[in-house]
């Protein structure tokens, strides 16, 4: 099966959970899953469910959390680093079906690395793998090399009134 | 049972619309998260029939999640036939059963939008779901497609707007991927 590249981008919820999905819907159909969380550190609720997928779905953390410095602390540079490197290990070795690259859009635009990275990465992936990118602020290079874009668009959120992240729905 | 000391959380009503990948997806996504922080979820697909890949895996969180579908598969365009508007109505009073049991703490109506467009049941009927929604219970819709008035009455809405699509180079829908 040729495998395309996903873009989830945008200012609206649901990039995340449905890179998530993906990987459900994937590991049910007995694909291997790879997913890589850029910034992100941390036991999200999500995480505790995929334990249960584990033999299927890895999922490694390369990120220290969210960060406003500009530019950004050395060692999330390091880590978003060690993270691409994990990646072309990962897409190389051949075991995977599917590799999600969680927020590398937004370790893009922060600064972590540049978006010919990601290109690299793109042009790097083996024809029947499938690799979806997620976060907003997405670069129009990824765009244009993608195969499938979809943007979230925020139409209404809670959090404008207020409503704080909850534990099971946001994180 | 949540994880916030006991004290039950509010809960909101969100919307997945548009005719971008990702809505079904993030909707699944929403309910393992969910599942993972021990809440217990409904999922009512309608239209749809058939082990979808996604369905598979869920499986494994059975304790959490509980999958039901009221379809008979997609129907060919124009009007359903008397079978898909009876399996779409009990559709509704399953998820409306489920929501006020007090056993879920999320209920995820899948493509109900899109049994609103093809005429399954009312929009009113959706309306109405909204309506008694128990404050503590997040209601989940998805399907694109979603009318005016479930926008207007929704407390967060995505349009997941399809900027590319493979479809559109002929590519087939593939099992792992798309279902």
């Amino acid at each position: 099966m040729k495998g395309y590249v996903h873009v989830y981008t945008g200012d609206g919820k649901g990039k995340t959970t449905a890179a998530l999905g993906l990987a459900l819907r994937a590991a049910g159909a007995g694909h291997k899953v790879f997913i890589a969380q850029f910034i992100k550190a941390g036991d999200f609720s999500e995480i505790k469910s995929l334990r249960r997928f584990s033999d299927r779905i890895t999922v490694m953390q390369f990120g220290q959390g969210r960060f406003r410095e500009n530019p950004p602390p050395p060692l999330q540079i390091g880590l978003a680093r060690r993270g691409l490197d994990k990646i072309k290990q990962v897409m190389t070795s051949g075991r995977y079906q599917v590799v999600i690259l969680e927020e590398a859009s937004v370790a893009v635009s922060k600064g972590l690395f540049p978006v010919e990275d990601l290109l690299d990465l793109i042009d790097a992936k083996p024809a029947d793998m499938e690799l979806v990118v997620t976060g907003r602020n997405a670069d129009r290079r990824l765009i244009e090399k993608a195969d499938l874009v979809t943007e979230m668009v925020k139409i209404k959120h809670y959090f404008q009134k207020g409503v704080k992240a909850r534990v099971g729905i946001e994180k | 049972m949540d994880q916030s000391g006991g004290i039950k959380m509010r809960g909101y009503v969100q919307v997945y619309t548009g005719d971008g990948k990702g809505k079904t997806t993030a909707a699944i996504g929403l309910a393992v998260r969910a599942a993972g922080a021990g809440l217990k979820v409904f999922i009512a697909q309608f239209l749809k029939m058939g082990e979808y890949s996604e369905i598979k895996a869920l499986k494994k969180l059975s304790k959490h999640i509980t999958v039901e579908q009221f379809g008979r598969g997609r129907f060919r365009q124009g009007k359903p036939l008397p079978e898909d508007v009876a399996s779409a109505k009990e559709g509704l009073e399953k998820a409306t059963e489920a929501m006020h049991s007090g056993l879920y703490d999320m209920i995820i109506l899948e493509e109900a939008n899109v049994a609103v467009w093809k005429n399954l049941f009312p929009e009113q009927a959706l309306l109405d779901i909204i309506t008694q929604k128990p404050a503590q219970v997040e209601l989940v819709i998805t399907g694109r497609g979603a009318t005016p008035r479930v926008i207007e009455r929704a407390d967060l809405v995505t349009e997941m707007k399809r900027i590319k699509h493979y479809y559109h180079n002929g590519v087939r829908g593939r099992i792992g991927i798309e279902k």
